[in-house]
């Protein structure tokens, strides 16, 4: 009985303002997060450009390696008992991680990242600060200067980057 | 035309929106962590909705959810949505010939009970007032969650048999 009161009292639809409202909102905070995340990583790979390689290697590394060994170790054990594609893909691994030039490999490949993540958060921030504009939410304008800060700090990356081209983390 | 003092009490992140006579309002905020505004009523009278919902209310609920988790790369930076698919529904129309002013409060959360409660010499007309938990929406986010796990299954298998043969 109460829920058919509910049913009745609630006929009430959203005004679309609300509803549009809601989308804006849900992509602009989605978008905020990837900018968040790739000036994380981008501030991170400034750091390791300041203190040489050897850090780079430790702090990237370790970032992806998290990322990465969750994804491995749940489908590993599936791939385990595949045969044959789980024993390439746990050699290749090895012979990543054994080798000097596999490391070195893996820095190269972290370096490319860096340029992908830039261009990544350059567009999550853009695409940010146009759901945030359109939308009414709390903390507009804090969000939006640091999206702009955002965007320039992945600028400065991506330029750095490009400038040298990709050898600055390297030398 | 008659002017109208409003005040919003226990508004702090509780909705996410106020609209009133169709458009949303900046609302100023007080010491007493209440949100005040004054506006001029058309035709003596002044509509307020106040409305928050999750995101399973639409026509197309699965595919803009899933439009969101593709975007959000799988999920990763998508926001966290609660169990709990909440809906704060009120649409309220206040109507006066002379100045009035009128206390809004939310009222605390019981599932089918009243969302705000008005204090105004004004005259008040309820058309809708209620919060409660939608349970076809828990249902469709419960789907939703394991579409989601699905896929992110499906692609991360894909990711791993493209790595190892090619």
């Amino acid at each position: 009985m109460e829920e058919e009161n509910i049913q009745v009292v609630t006929n009430s639809a959203p005004p679309a303002i609300l509803a549009t409202q809601a989308k804006y909102d849900r992509f602009g905070r989605i978008f905020y997060n990837m900018a968040l995340t790739s000036l994380t990583l981008d501030l991170i790979a400034l750091l390791s450009m300041v203190l040489g390689p050897i850090m780079l290697l430790f702090a990237i590394v370790v970032l992806f390696l998290a990322v990465a060994a969750m994804v491995v170790f749940t489908f590993g054990t599936v791939l385990l008992n595949a045969g044959n594609p789980a024993s390439r893909l746990w050699s290749l691994l090895g012979s990543i991680m054994d080798s000097a030039d596999g490391i070195n490999t893996f820095v190269g490949f972290c370096v490319e990242m860096t340029k992908w993540i830039s261009i990544l958060g350059l567009v999550a921030s853009i695409c940010s600060i146009v759901f945030i504009s359109l939308n009414n939410s709390k903390g507009k304008t804090g969000k939006l200067v640091f999206l702009i800060i955002n965007i320039v700090v992945l600028a400065i990356v991506l330029i750095l980057h490009l400038a040298s081209g990709g050898q600055l983390w390297q030398n | 035309m008659a002017k109208l003092d409003l005040e919003f009490v226990g508004f702090e992140n509780a909705l996410d929106c106020i609209a009133i006579d169709g458009e949303i309002v900046k609302l100023k905020r007080t010491r007493k962590k209440t949100r005040i505004c004054t506006l001029e009523m058309k035709n003596n009278n002044t509509e307020i909705v106040a409305y928050k919902t999750h995101y399973y209310t639409s026509k197309n609920w699965f595919w803009w959810n899933f439009l969101y988790y593709i975007v959000s790369f799988f999920g990763l930076f998508d926001i966290k949505q609660t169990k709990k698919c909440l809906v704060q529904d009120a649409k309220i129309n206040i109507s006066s010939e002379n100045d009035a002013n009128a206390i809004i409060s939310r009222v605390n959360f019981t599932d089918g009970g009243k969302l705000l409660e008005v204090e105004t010499q004004a005259k008040v007309e309820e058309i809708s007032n209620i919060q409660y938990n939608d349970k076809d929406a828990r249902k469709k986010h419960l789907k939703m969650k394991k579409i989601k796990t699905a896929t992110t299954i499906a692609v991360a298998v894909l990711t791993v048999l493209l790595i190892v043969f090619l």
